[in-house]
């Protein structure tokens, strides 16, 4: 399938989407629409008839927080309009400036953990409590944003920004449940009473925990160890956040939790300091009192539930599965397929005996969903299984044939997922999100193209869909913009006609009628629905159209897979993720509801339901009042000052200080900066005193410069980049591939360097002549994987092509080497082992110091900024000293065995605390001079290095590494060991 | 009661809060102490103590004074012992049906009032729909609204915040076309990619006029036939959305709804499929043409819109001269008359103008005169005209210029209004008659008029014989003479002239001769 | 007020005897009435609140914390129920002065012009100042027992109580 270049624009335009950290990535012609208040970018055509709803409702809700928060936006938000991924989202920061992202495709809606009504609307209620939060200034903050010409955003290069960053908007360095639940909490009352606080599935994941006593994290634990070792991953912080505010809100009146995430004059700077100024407690003890109150709440909820027989379920699985897609069960060999995720395993296709409850991999999943993992449907006739890959990218649509297990790409980025296959004519049915749009789709044999049947009007969504047996009906979920949802079955002979006429239709208002699936012989629909707040098995009768309930248990039933007459297959939540079990297909007399959080904080504080926005409609905001501007987008004319502050730098062995100002524009894809110092030392020589660097990077290129380079890690340690001299270049990256876990980037970088005394590259390594000019590239391609909460790549392969050229006084001194990566997984959970290999060879004299590579070292400075593991690097070898050994040609071969990380409860304190240790063993063989006996050397080494994530102020990730190696030379026997400490200062 | 309004904005806070916490009973022995040698000393101060001691007097008095209106005991034992009875029933639920669909749907009243309206709703009505007489609701009517018997519905406080009719999306059905599969298919072939890195389409997107264009809603509609999408393909749409000229035309022609509606419909893809009437669109002069309303009137007759697909009248329109003809003044203002207008719609024409041989007297400059001539145009409003047109022979008659001074006869309308005229013209003898020059100048005569009115004649002038007679230079010199109207109401004359013997007689030299004297 | 007694009643409620939560209406109906009809100013509306409020209160029984005040609990019921409606009425169309009945009970109760006076002036007041002057001076509740129910801190309690003392004096001495 030939390039082309809409598929490049998306390429560009993903990495703009990560552009709020790692810009200069991303370029593509925007189109801007400006109000007073909000800079609109889009860059597709396709986008534009969202435009103006967007506009309205990010007016709307910035005026309900402007005057619930008291606050006026510090500066315009720029809110870029996306379609890179086929399920809705959003991010916002504020730092350094006032930025939104935008997904306008659908929400999923797996167990109701999005809400069901109008998104966009949703959007901007929840990321607008973000920008607040973290903007809103106090009369000091305001003082340092003048002081250093705006909010500073820690660099890397220099760490003492962090302290800046901190005075200038102290709020950003908070844990993400705090964020998370604030604007989880109002989201749900600006919607009139749609969102987590009234969430079905966060009642019963605290139920279940109280059920089977399992540990409820404190807000240390939640981060360091319940975000990352839970199937949900970092959904714990939504979950806890919220829970957490609405429990404040119950107690202490909804007022109270305003009071304590607005920065105000009179509010403490640090989110915990100021929850105590406001509640009068510290915060580990008022999340314990909610923790305890939880026990109770839940406890009553239990005793509901059980007021009826509870239903008797017989798991099908040793145990639970994690995050699990829609089942298959294949009648003819007693089978059940499902798409599993979880900590500690890689995404796959599992293949269940529901008799001995055996469980075997079938094929990999390539970027799995969160919640649901692929989509599956199976056409019996051929064991053919479908299913999706790059499930939070544009769905690609695969077939696995599951005797043999050869899986086949049958439409790349078919942005098509709900699969189901109607056996009657062996078409494949589907529901394909396109420019926030939603399609049914029709998929004949052989599967190359797909038909669009019918597509929805913006705001109405269809999923969870099936197919009778005889091919004649479609059943569906439907949500509409209000949030009501309905079961409805249409012909597909209709549809087929463009007709959309439901047969009939269940209305199921807030509570979603999930996974609902045909019985064999079509007379039934079995499905889940939290209808009583519980989410129980039902039962619809397609003719009578009568819904019978099945099912009464504590915690949730989800996706049933009708089987046997007497009994069906369910999905039962726990709290390590989903188990299949048995359930009868008996109907139940009585089903009791359970009591919402959320509906006691109505009951008691009727002042929420005042926080209901008015809609978003032309008659409250008249869009052409407000829209001033309309305008291509350039980076270039929206540079402006992003901050300016002092820093310190070491040069050569000695300090020096000076300033640093940076200039960006809102979406980051174009950063200047420049930094001077001075080093007062009388030691140093005079033409040396005066540093000065600057660095401007844009989509695809950079440009940079240097006169007596310093960096501040050259104060500490070992290693050190500054060099005496000047030196100027451009540099050139692209992205060829970008199809995670598929990627493939090519830069090339030219440099002039003068002035010299050392060899940019190894330190250590004095020149024979003082300019040069260096000329390097690099095309890497990798496809490497890990599973929930990894903390590292636990598979996959990487492979990079590396050429480098100095050209001194008409000779030219090239150097070509390639490393290959190849890991897998093991059965320890997160553990791996690796083979790293390298090779390389330079065409230049022996003796020329141009013309050689130099090992060793682990080359991790005491503090530092690079990669924590620089063992892997193919110039470190561990045991010897920087670059002791030297040679035009080298071999070299790593193994390491990572090992399964420790994750700790609790190791630290609210603005402190550590996350997890990892160790990691290794051993190395290096060869030079491979072609000339008389200085080829040969050194094996073996070593391990420990690592440990620490969080400083929520955010900042450090990461502190200890490592030993021995090292000995081949023919001389000398053996030699080394020790590293060093702190990996903001990950 | 009568305050005195000390000063109290100067009185130190520490003083008016021991007031107030001696009014509340709270200070301490030492603090009313304190309190009670102040007031000895600051008049303000023992102002406001004893203002707040009267008010705080004053209200329990006023406490004292509110009695409850009537008991509210009763109500509420009654409601506790429905509850109760309700309770022990088992289950204990609040049919949904009731809360979804007889409370007011839309504004839900706010927490608690709801719970207490539906809590009050649901005592009376369950009581009724226990005795199971209630009608159940029809199926379509709440069809699909869960109630099941023993299951609890969870209560959950929701306001209708948004509903479809806030939304309001500029050119939502545009969408409808990028999601259709033609459409994408044609992203992913790489035609438009080719087309979007040619630098005039990018401008051309870049037109506002043109990216008005695209969000007409007719070219929207015309993007769905998968014709269209197919023509979109084909490289000879890539060179029309170069030219200029054509792009005019797209913008003049959905510009006007009526035009775009027309030119747009569902079958109009088939039109741009055709090369010929694509190339057409680029004439400068067809667009003009467009420009004229009364084309625009006859193109709403759709089967004009098939005449555009006809090949010859696209040959035609591709005429110079039928181009001229067609811009002509005259021509022009001949569209604007009312009665050509009118004829327009005469369903038979456009069948007409198909006929080849309408195209080609279209291409001959009398043509356009003899549309100008009302008679022409009053014949052509004729049902039957069409059939007359058909008719090779007419045709070539039409060309005749002879003809078209015929047409300025008045006489010669009321000879076309007579119904036999249609059969009189399919005779070849007739038409050969019609050429004859004589006929011609006898129709100059009054006379002639009347003869024609004489059905005998009429029947006459279908006989070969007559045409035979017609070439009897005496015959018409005798058709000439005044008295022949009245010979032709003689019988005994008719019976002569049918006769054989008549044309003989007519061919006799004496005859002649005696004729010419 | 009688706590220990309150907690008997409520027990003996919780165990199915109704009998008992009577005796709790009769005790505390004047009370919540008066709360009520402070805050709304109508004294069928306060009737049918505090009547509700019961109803509510004795649904959800279950939920109270035996370790708190019966009536600081029921006082926090009926003073949400009565927000609510003031909520809900302003919602709606305000009751209009022509509707409003001229004699409220105030005023129908209140022949003495003082009470009167002291009557016209605490409407003036804002709703939060109204229900800490009534909790403090009609049911002589502690500042505690007011924060428990109002749900805000003692600080707070005692500076409404004061700045709505020194309106009420303010608008007297207008008067």
């Amino acid at each position: 399938m030939r390039k082309h270049k809409i598929i490049r624009v998306k390429q560009w335009l993903v990495a703009a989407s990560l552009a709020m950290s790692f810009p200069a990535l991303a370029f593509s012609q925007f189109t801007s629409v400006k109000t007073d208040d909000l800079n609109l970018l889009y860059y597709d055509f396709g986008h534009e008839y969202l435009i103006n709803h967007t506009i309205r409702s990010y007016t709307n809700s910035l005026r309900f927080h402007e005057n619930l928060f008291d606050y006026k936006l510090s500066e315009p938000v720029t809110l870029i309009m996306q379609d890179f991924g086929d399920f809705g989202n959003a991010g916002a920061s504020s730092v350094p400036n006032n930025v939104i992202l935008m997904g306008i495709a659908p929400f999923h809606y797996a167990y109701e953990t999005n809400p069901a009504n109008e998104r966009i609307n949703v959007l901007m209620n929840h990321e607008l409590v973000h920008i607040v939060a973290l903007d809103k200034p106090s009369s000091s903050d305001r003082f340092y944003r003048s002081l250093f010409l705006g909010k500073v955003d820690p660099a890397q290069s220099d760490p003492v920004s962090v302290l800046y960053g901190y005075l200038t908007t102290p709020r950003r360095y908070s844990p993400r449940w705090y964020h998370e639940g604030i604007a989880e909490f109002l989201t749900t009352w600006m919607s009139g009473g749609i969102g987590r606080v009234m969430g079905a599935y966060d009642e019963m994941m605290f139920r279940t925990m109280v059920r089977d006593n399992a540990h409820i994290y404190d807000a240390v634990g939640l981060e360091s160890e319940g975000t990352t070792i839970d199937f949900q991953v970092g959904a714990h912080s939504y979950m806890y956040g919220t829970r957490f505010m609405s429990y404040l809100s119950l107690h202490y009146g909804p007022e109270s939790i305003i009071e304590w995430t607005s920065r105000t004059s009179q509010s403490k700077r640090h989110f915990a300091r100021q929850f105590r100024n406001v509640y009068g407690i510290s915060l580990n003890e008022g999340w314990r009192n909610w923790i305890e109150w939880e026990k109770e709440w839940q406890q009553a909820n239990l005793d509901r539930i059980r007021q009826n027989p509870v239903t008797p379920t017989r798991p099908l699985s040793r145990s639970p599965l994690g995050a699990v897609s829609r089942a298959i069960y294949d009648e003819e060999n007693d089978r059940i397929f499902a798409a599993i995720a979880a900590p500690g395993r890689i995404a796959h296709i599992a293949v269940i005996d529901p008799g001995d409850l055996s469980m075997r991999r079938l094929v990999d999943i390539k970027g799995p969903a969160l919640y649901f993992v692929s989509s599956l449907a199976y056409d019996p006739d051929t064991s053919t299984l479908f299913y999706t890959n790059d499930n939070n990218g544009w769905r690609d649509l695969y077939a696995v044939d599951v005797n043999s297990g050869r899986s086949t790409l049958l439409i790349e980025n078919a942005r098509t997922g709900d699969l189901a296959f109607n056996r009657n004519d062996r078409s494949l049915w589907g529901v394909r999100h396109f420019n926030g749009i939603v399609s049914l789709v029709r998929i004949p044999y052989p599967y190359t193209d797909w038909n669009r049947v019918y597509s929805m009007p913006y705001g109405e969504d269809v999923f969870d869909i099936d197919i009778s047996p005889d091919g004649r009906l479609l059943s569906a979920a439907v949500a509409d913009v209000s949030g009501s949802q309905k079961l409805v079955l249409l012909k597909t002979e209709d549809l087929l006609n463009g007709d959309y006429a439901p047969e009939a239709m269940v209305d199921f208002a807030e509570s979603s009628p999930a996974g609902f699936t045909f019985s064999v012989d079509g007379d039934y629909l079995f499905g889940s629905t939290y209808y009583s707040g519980v989410s129980n098995i039902v039962r619809y009768e397609v003719e009578s159209e009568n819904i019978r309930w099945l099912t009464n248990v504590e915690t949730g039933l989800f996706k049933p897979i009708p089987v046997w007459a007497d009994s069906l297959i369910a999905f039962e939540y726990t709290g390590t993720g989903f188990i299949p079990v048995k359930i009868a297909n008996e109907p139940v007399n009585s089903v009791s509801a359970i009591r919402f959080l959320g509906q006691e904080i109505v009951e008691n504080h009727p002042i929420v339901t005042d926080w209901m926005l008015d809609p978003p409609s032309p008659e409250i905001i008249d869009v052409d009042t407000l829209i001033r501007e309309r305008s291509d987008y350039s980076s270039f004319r929206n540079l402006s000052v992003s901050s300016m502050y002092p820093i310190v730098q070491g040069y050569k062995d000695y300090v020096a200080v000076g300033m640093r100002l940076d200039l960006s524009d809102p979406l980051r894809l174009h950063k200047f900066s420049i930094s001077a110092s001075y080093s007062p030392h009388t030691n140093v020589p005079g033409s040396e005193r005066l540093h000065a660097s600057l660095n401007y990077t844009m989509p695809s290129w950079r440009f940079f410069a240097n006169y007596n380079g310093a960096d501040f890690y050259d104060l500490f340690g070992p290693t050190k980049t500054s060099r005496k001299g000047y030196s100027g270049g451009v540099g050139y990256n692209a992205n060829l591939i970008y199809n995670l876990p598929r990627v493939m980037d090519f830069n090339v970088t030219a440099a002039y360097y003068g002035g010299m005394e050392r060899l940019p590259e190894f330190q250590n390594i004095l020149t024979s002549f003082d300019s040069f000019l260096s000329l390097s590239s690099r095309l890497s391609y990798q496809s490497r994987q890990f599973s929930l909460g990894a903390v590292d790549h636990e598979k996959g392969i990487l492979w990079e092509l590396m050429g480098h050229g100095n050209y001194v006084s008409g000779r030219l001194f090239p150097r070509f080497n390639q490393n290959l990566d190849y890991g897998f997984a093991l059965p320890l959970r997160h553990s791996s082992f690796w083979f790293r290999s390298s090779t390389g060879i330079s065409i230049s004299p022996r003796r020329e110091p141009l013309g050689n590579f130099y090992f060793g070292g682990f080359g991790n400075n005491w503090i530092d900024y690079l990669p924590s593991r620089r063992y892997r690097t193919f110039i470190s070898f561990p045991g010897v000293r920087l670059n002791e050994i030297g040679g035009t040609n080298y071999g070299k071969l790593m193994t390491e065995w990572v090992l399964p990380p420790v994750r700790f409860k609790r190791a630290g304190f609210v603005n402190y605390y550590a996350n997890w240790a990892q160790l990691n063993l290794f051993s190395s063989g290096l060869v030079t001079n491979m072609d000339h006996q008389e200085t080829r050397q040969l050194f094996y080494n073996a070593g391990a290095q420990l690592d440990i994530r620490m969080v400083i102020f929520s955010i900042l990730e450090s990461t502190f590494s200890v490592g030993y190696a021995s090292a000995w030379n081949h023919d001389t026997g000398k053996r030699s060991d080394e020790f590293m400490v060093s702190l990996r200062l903001l990950r | 009661m009568v305050l005195q309004y000390a000063m109290v904005q100067y009185m130190d806070s520490k003083i008016i809060k021991l007031i107030h916490d001696e009014i509340d009973g709270v200070n301490t022995p030492r603090e009313s102490r304190e309190l009670h040698e102040i007031l000895n000393s600051d008049e303000d101060a023992r102002t406001l103590y004893h203002d707040l001691l009267r008010i705080s007097d004053d209200l329990k008095q006023l406490k004292s004074e509110i009695k409850l209106p009537a008991p509210v005991l009763g109500n509420v034992k009654e409601a506790i012992e429905n509850r109760t009875a309700i309770r022990n029933k088992k289950p204990n639920n609040i049919h949904p049906l009731i809360t979804r669909v007889i409370m007011p749907k839309s504004n839900i009243l706010s927490g608690k009032t709801a719970a207490v309206a539906a809590v009050a709703a649901a005592v009376v009505l369950l009581v009724i729909l226990f005795t199971y007489d209630l009608p159940q609701p029809q199926q379509d009517e709440v069809a699909g609204t869960i109630g099941i018997e023993g299951i609890e519905r969870a209560e959950r406080y929701r306001s209708a915040q948004i509903s479809s009719s806030d939304i309001i999306l500029e050119n939502e059905h545009f969408q409808q076309i990028l999601q259709s599969d033609d459409f994408q298919r044609l992203v992913r072939s790489g035609e438009l990619q080719e087309l979007a890195a040619n630098p005039s389409f990018v401008n051309l997107m870049r037109d506002p006029s043109v990216l008005e264009l695209m969000r007409n809603e007719h070219l929207a509609t015309l993007m769905r036939d998968p014709a269209m999408l197919e023509l979109m393909r084909s490289e000879h749409l890539a060179t029309l959305m170069r030219d200029p000229a054509m792009l005019e035309f797209m913008r003049f022609t959905s510009a006007d709804p009526s035009l775009a509606e027309l030119m747009y419909s569902n079958n109009s893809a088939q039109l741009m499929e055709n090369t010929q009437f694509t190339s057409l669109m680029r004439e400068p002069s067809f667009l003009v043409m467009m420009r004229e309303p009364s084309l625009v009137e006859m193109l709403r007759n759709p089967s004009y819109l098939e005449l555009m697909r006809n090949e010859t009248f696209l040959a035609l329109a591709r005429d110079a001269t039928f181009i001229s003809m067609f811009r002509s003044e005259s021509n022009i203002e001949l569209l604007h008359r009312a009665d050509v207008v009118e004829l327009q719609r005469n369903e038979s024409l456009p069948e007409f103008m198909r006929e080849a041989s309408f195209l080609e007297l279209a291409a001959n400059p009398a043509f356009s005169e003899l549309m100008r001539n009302s008679t022409f145009v009053e014949m052509m409003r004729m049902p039957y005209s069409v059939e007359l047109f058909r008719d090779a022979a007419f045709v070539s008659l039409m060309r005749e210029p002879t003809f078209l001074v015929m047409m300025r006869e008045p006489s010669f309308v009321e000879v076309m209004r007579q119904p036999f005229l249609v059969e009189l013209m399919r005779n070849p003898n007739f038409l050969m008659l019609m050429r004859h020059e004589s006929l011609l100048q006898l129709m100059r005569e009054s006379s002639f008029l009347q003869l024609m009115r004489e059905q005998t004649f009429v029947s006459l002038m279908r006989e070969p014989s007559f045409l035979q007679m017609m070439r009897e230079q005496t015959f018409v010199s005798l058709m000439r003479h005044s008295s022949f109207v009245n010979l032709m109401r003689e019988p005994s004359f008719l019976q002569l002239m049918h006769s054989s013997s008549f044309i003989e007689l007519m061919r006799q030299d004496q005859v002649h001769a005696l004729m010419a004297n | 007020m009688a706590d220990e007694n309150d907690l008997e009643l409520v027990l003996q409620c919780l165990n199915g005897d109704n009998g008992a939560f009577d005796h709790l209406v009769m005790r505390y109906q004047l009370p919540m009435y008066r709360t009520a009809l402070g805050i709304v100013k109508d004294k069928y509306a306060a009737k049918d609140i505090i009547q509700n409020g019961f109803i509510k209160s004795w649904e959800k029984l279950h939920t109270f914390n035996t370790g708190k005040k019966f009536y600081s609990w029921l006082y926090k019921i009926m003073i949400n129920e009565s927000l609510n409606y003031l909520r809900n009425t302003r919602k709606g169309e305000m009751l209009s002065p022509s509707l409003q009945d001229d004699h409220t009970p105030f005023q129908i109760m209140v022949a003495k012009e003082e009470s009167r006076q002291l009557y016209d002036s605490m409407a003036l007041l804002s709703k939060d100042q109204r229900i800490v002057i009534q909790l403090r001076h009609f049911e002589e509740l502690s500042y505690q027992e007011i924060a428990d129910i109002l749900e805000i801190d003692e600080k707070k309690v005692k500076s409404r109580l004061f700045s709505a003392r020194m309106k009420l004096r303010e608008l007297l001495s207008e008067a």
